[in-house]
């Protein structure tokens, strides 16, 4: 995109600036990772005691070691891989066919408003934890992956964004495939989607972070621990002791062991550490499609 | 976002549309169909569950054997000593992080878009947008440590350069500021991805043709970049607008105190106290029913706003 | 899973009845045999409550089904759950067991985290749509008082008194607060845990290694407590030659936690604190709330002024337990007060680390008062219920009775280490509360004879060898420093049964199974002023006096009328 040829005084201040100053921000971001990565390899007792900053002490792998003898993390993994693959195929598909009927003006598709608005709402108002339970009871998909991917089945949010840049793409694209004779379905996945893809790959990586990062609905919908996926467990392995305390009404004592016993934080780092390398792993794959920049060859010609 | 142009080829294919409008308009009622039903059952399926907020609501009742008690769960709530300041805390610190987390990402996104070199440009990205991704629990231990007045880092750094340590998490004063600070820096990266990809989405023919005409970077940001992103800046803030009730949750419970409720306590926290000794889903179902309802009121007259005087029609 | 020669003798006396049963069911409900479980575990259910005066058949508390009947039951999950090798929730050494001794199929209907919010929604949620499993625990009374009015949970009474084996029905005479708590109207609605509430009271822990480094006695008197804070503080009681230490350990949390609170300094001006809900009782005749006592304004006085003096961490005020943990952890921490299971948590990470002793003391007293301790009424607790949908309750107190038997009163070690140790008692559907709070006494009487637990029997061999051996040092695991804390001589029970008790500074909590609607709709708020004021008077936000204005504006934002409501709810007899 840089053309210039000749770089002016001031733009050199200001991209050498731009370069420092984004590189702090960065370095700021990543300490809590770093943090986090040398608790994992550390040994138990000089991070229960905090000593532990951005550099391991008493350098161990144990903490991975008993990951990988960890069933449990193992097989929430998988459930975890399944809900996102399954989960995110679905996403696209409703957001796919839910935006581009939404993206036709008034005109075009009369009853649109009527219809966004319906989607809106739900942004809104949810019922929360006892009548969704109630629903995914009565439909069956207690203790199923289903019950993980129906109900967020359509992200408003991702629709409205896909939404919004269809709307942003030029009328001539449509209209030569009108005129070309194409059908709806035919404009949508020949010129429509093509054209998409950058903010397709937006709402992938959202629905691929939101699929991979949500705990609630696994701990309430799944019946059986075994079945819950990653952050489900993750969650039941980092926890505040002072929330629970507060939030029982008489903890009994082998209860509260339990609790002491949980607290185990190289584990945990290390869990943690893992269960975010998939989603770097994802990340750069999807920025492709908009970092490269999109080229509208085929309105310019 | 659709900026009203070009009437006369909209008219020409309004005339040419209209004969099989509703032959045309079918194909788009049957791709809606999916998501309508998905939605219907599970989103306002859901949704009658708001009854709970007029009932003396009985878990082994149920949703419909349970006593109504007509508004008494709002009176309650609004009777709560300190309401009021809670409210103005929740609001004040949504407010701000609203502002916050559409201006820095917005800022970020143009700052990086200048850089480029693709390998640094790749890489800042990632490495931004990791704190999302790390939950409360685990950061509200780190951020005790670096900003604790005796041993953190931050305070060593402030007392090099003269100012005495600030007790971020502790003095009622600097608590919502901490707040919002960090809840800034744990969201920017994310959510400029958003932006960074209708970056993208601009003709790069106008770049073109505007260095031809001789115009400065400053210029092209202005008067292309800006504007090219400008209908999804209006999107994600009027779709933010529903956080306006919304001071987070996870962060604030795990960070907060006592000493600092007088500012930091918000809506969510106080009713979570309210309701932790008798799983009391009923009142903390009417306080969500009323942040909804806030909620509804704030994103239509957004809606109205930027459609009556930018000419945008969000949604 | 070796068998002793008795075991194997029970067994076959197990079998024998087994055989006669099929006569005796058969001939009570009048059912052929060979129907399918459903229909003849429909009849058992109503034999059990229509023959109930009828002198005891064949069927007795471990007698085997002759058709196998299906419990389901709701599993309290953790992650540091062990399983002996590749066991699960579903199949493991008790489902077996039970299967093998009694033809019990159990079934797993749910489980869900207990160390997070996840058991509690998802019993919530299961309640709401109505699927209850036979049997499951739960501590919250409101929610089974609930349940019992809406008739969603069985009267046991009956079954309980037919099936329950002598050693079982026992615990209603060992525990009888337990059992009232779980009755209404005289009949049994649910089978309590039974656990002792003394675990609540506050102690003094106090690290070895600091007091001998200094020379120093345990406190008996806040002076003295207040003395040995400053010493802790200024004169480097580690030794490393670095001002890093703290005088007392406190929660920011300063009454509502359990590890590091005031309560126990409120104690000592004669102020019976516990967490919110459990700081009613009755004083002069009046039933009122521990935080507002005029005398807490004494107490407050003095953690304002060690907190002036820098005796207290002047961060205290954002640290929770798990910042306190790691304190602790990091030796500068030596002083703290906090509840009985010390040794279990957290001062069992000094203990792995460093192989220091931090051991509890009474809490010490102030000139001029009385001091008193708080517990919960042992009314409350955690019960187990039973679904009235449950076609086969006596199968639970079978499974009540098996447990028993295998844990209680057996002496083969195996059973130990198979069916209790290392959480295993977990995996059985019903079961007690620990060892620990039931075996108090006896295990103190067996040190005070000097017993060398040899010919002990039981679960009672395993917890005294538990305290000796961590004595004499050929047993340093955690489970033994943890029980040896609580269980020695001078350990929390110790101080509970032989101090607390003694003294007559136990108070026990008013509020049991009934709580007043406007304590229920404002306990938070409530909950939240004695914070906020506490903390603001502690660090001088606030003037001392401002206590005064706290008492007033908390009584008034409903504390009253909470107090009169119970007034109404426990009338003094």
């Amino acid at each position: 995109m840089n053309h210039s040829i000749k770089v002016s005084t001031g733009r050199k201040v200001f991209l050498c600036f731009d370069y420092i100053f984004l590189l702090f921000i960065a370095f700021i971001c990543l300490l809590p990772f770093i943090n986090l990565l040398a608790i994992s390899f550390s040994s138990k007792l000089p991070v229960a005691a905090g000593e532990v900053t951005f550099w391991p002490k008493g350098f161990t792998t144990s903490a991975y070691e008993f990951i990988m003898h960890n069933n449990a993390f193992v097989k929430a993994l998988w459930v975890s891989i399944q809900r996102t693959l399954l989960g995110v195929t679905v996403n696209l598909v409703l957001i796919v066919l839910t935006a581009y009927p939404l993206s036709k003006s008034t005109a075009d598709f009369r009853l649109r408003n009527v219809y966004s608005w319906f989607f809106v709402i739900t942004i809104l108002f949810s019922g929360g934890l006892i009548p969704g339970y109630m629903v995914v009871r009565y439909t069956h998909l207690m203790d199923t992956i289903w019950a993980l991917i129906l109900p967020g089945a359509l992200p408003v949010f991702s629709m409205l964004v896909v939404m919004n840049y269809m709307r942003g793409l030029p009328r001539e694209l449509e209209e030569a495939a009108y005129i070309d004779g194409a059908n709806h379905l035919h404009t949508l996945v020949n010129v429509i989607l093509p054209v998409c893809l950058p903010t397709l790959a937006t709402v992938t990586l959202f629905s691929f972070v939101g699929h991979w990062n949500s705990w609630f609905d696994g701990m309430i919908y799944m019946n059986k621990v075994e079945n819950y996926p990653l952050q489900s467990y993750l969650q039941t392995v980092v926890i505040n002791p002072d929330a629970f305390f507060r939030n029982t009404t008489n903890a009994s004592a082998d209860i509260m062991r339990f609790v002491s016993l949980v607290n185990s934080r190289t584990s945990n780092a290390a869990q943690l550490f893992l269960a975010t390398i998939p989603i770097l792993c994802v990340y750069p794959f999807l920025q492709k499609y908009f970092t490269t920049g999109l080229v509208m060859g085929s309105v310019k010609g | 976002m659709h900026i009203h142009k070009t009437k006369g080829v909209e008219h020409v294919l309004k005339t040419r549309w209209n004969k099989d409008k509703l032959i045309r308009e079918l194909p788009l009622h049957i791709m809606l169909i999916p998501a309508i039903i998905l939605v219907l059952i599970y989103s306002y399926g859901s949704m009658v569950g708001t009854v709970i907020a007029f009932q003396k609501f009985v878990p082994s009742k149920g949703l419909f054997g349970s006593p109504f008690v007509g508004f008494d769960n709002f009176t309650n709530l609004f009777s709560m000593p300190n309401i009021w300041p809670v409210i103005r805390n929740t609001v004040v610190i949504a407010f701000a992080k609203m502002t916050a987390g559409v201006v820095v990402p917005v800022v970020f996104a143009l700052l990086l878009n200048e850089i480029s070199t693709m390998w640094a440009k790749r890489g800042i990205q990632t490495i931004v947008y990791l704190p999302n991704f790390i939950s409360w629990i685990i950061l509200a231990g780190i951020f005790k440590d670096i900003l604790s007045p005796n041993t953190g880092i931050i305070n060593a750094i402030l007392q090099q350069i003269g100012i005495t340590p600030i007790f971020f998490l502790g003095d009622q004063k600097w608590f919502p500021f901490t707040m919002v600070f960090t809840d800034v820096w744990k969201t920017f990266g994310f959510g400029s991805v958003i932006y960074l990809s209708a970056l993208t989405g601009i003709d790069p023919s106008l770049y073109e043709s505007a260095q031809i005409d001789g115009a400065g970077r400053w210029k092209q940001m202005l008067h292309i970049t800006l504007p090219g992103i400008t209908s999804i800046i209006v999107l994600m803030t009027v779709l933010s607008m529903a956080n306006i009730l919304n001071g987070g949750f996870d962060q604030i419970y795990n960070m907060y105190s006592a000493s600092v409720y007088a500012t930091g306590d918000i809506l969510d926290t106080f009713v979570f106290r309210l309701g932790i000794q008798n799983s009391q889903y009923a009142i903390s179902t009417a306080a969500g029913l009323f942040k909804s309802a806030v909620s509804l009121v704030f994103i239509a007259v957004s809606y109205k706003l930027a459609d009556k005087f930018a000419g945008y029609r969000i949604f | 899973m070796k068998r002793t020669y008795g075991e194997t003798l029970k067994r076959l006396g197990c079998m024998t009845l087994a055989a006669l049963m099929v006569t005796a069911s058969a001939g009570c409900g009048g059912n052929p045999s060979s129907e399918p479980p459903a229909a003849s575990t429909d009849a058992g259910g109503a034999v059990s409550t229509e023959n109930s005066e009828a002198p005891a058949t064949e069927d007795g508390p471990l007698t085997p089904y002759a058709d196998p009947v299906k419990i389901s039951w709701g599993v309290q999950s953790s992650q540091v759950q062990v399983f002996m090798d590749g066991a699960t929730y579903d199949d493991n050494q008790w489902s077996k067991k039970i299967k093998d001794d009694l033809n019990i199929d159990l079934e797993v209907a749910f489980s869900a985290d207990i160390t997070t919010d996840a058991y509690k929604n998802k019993l919530n949620s299961i309640i709401a749509s109505g699927d209850l499993p036979d049997v499951f625990r739960w501590d919250d009374r409101t929610l089974y008082k609930q349940l019992y009015e809406n008739g969603d949970i069985m009267d046991i009474t009956d079954v309980f008194n037919k099936y329950a084996s002598d050693g079982v029905k026992e615990y209603q005479t060992k525990f009888p607060e337990s059992f009232e708590g779980a009755r209404f109207d005289g009949r049994l609605y649910a089978f309590p845990y039974m656990n002792d509430n003394f675990h609540q009271v506050p102690y003094l822990w106090i690290r070895d290694d600091w007091l001998a480094n200094l020379n120093a006695q345990p406190p008996t008197t806040v002076e003295e407590m207040i003395a040995l804070a400053r010493r802790f503080k200024n004169e480097d009681p580690d030794g490393n030659g670095i001002a890093d230490t703290y005088g007392l350990g406190v929660n920011k949390n300063v009454v509502i936690a359990d590890m590091g609170t005031l309560t126990g300094l409120l104690s000592a001006y004669g102020i019976p604190g516990r967490r919110n809900t459990a700081a009613f009782y009755r004083r002069d005749g009046k039933i009122t709330f521990a935080y507002i006592q005029p005398e807490a304004k004494e107490a407050l006085a003095v953690a304002r002024d060690m907190y002036a003096e820098g005796l207290l961490d002047t961060e205290f005020i954002v640290k929770d337990t798990s910042v306190l943990e790691q304190d602790v952890a990091s030796g500068k921490l030596g002083m703290m007060y906090h509840m009985n299971w010390g040794t279990w948590y957290p001062f069992n990470l000094t203990f792995e680390s460093e192989g220091v002793i931090t051991r509890p003391y009474p809490i010490p007293k102030a000139s001029g008062y009385d001091y008193k301790v708080a517990i919960e009424d042992s009314r409350t607790g955690d019960l187990f219920m039973v679904s009235a949908k449950c076609k086969n309750p006596e199968a639970i107190i079978k499974i009540l009775n098996l447990y028993y038997e295998t844990v209680e009163v057996s002496n083969n070690p195996d059973d130990f280490t198979t069916y209790w140790d290392n959480e295993q008692y977990r995996l059985c559907p019903i079961y007690v509360g620990i060892p620990t709070e039931l075996y108090a006494n006896d295990v103190f009487a067996l040190q005070d004879s000097g017993d060398s637990g040899e010919n002990l029997a039981g679960m009672l061999k395993n917890v005294y060898g538990f305290v000796i051996n961590f004595a004499n040092g050929t047993d340093t695991s955690p489970s033994a420093y943890g029980t040896w804390g609580m269980m020695f001589e001078n350990g929390s029970m110790g101080i509970a049964l032989k101090n607390y008790r003694k003294d007559n500074a136990v108070v026990t909590n008013i509020m049991a199974g009934e709580i007043p609607d406007i304590w229920m709709q404002n306990s938070g708020a409530l909950g939240t002023m004695v914070d906020t004021a506490y903390t603001d008077i502690i660090i001088g936000n606030k003037p001392l006096d401002y206590f005064d204005q706290f008492v007033s504006e908390w009584l008034t934002a409903g504390g009253q009328q909470t107090l009169d409501e119970l007034e109404k709810l426990y009338p003094a007899n």
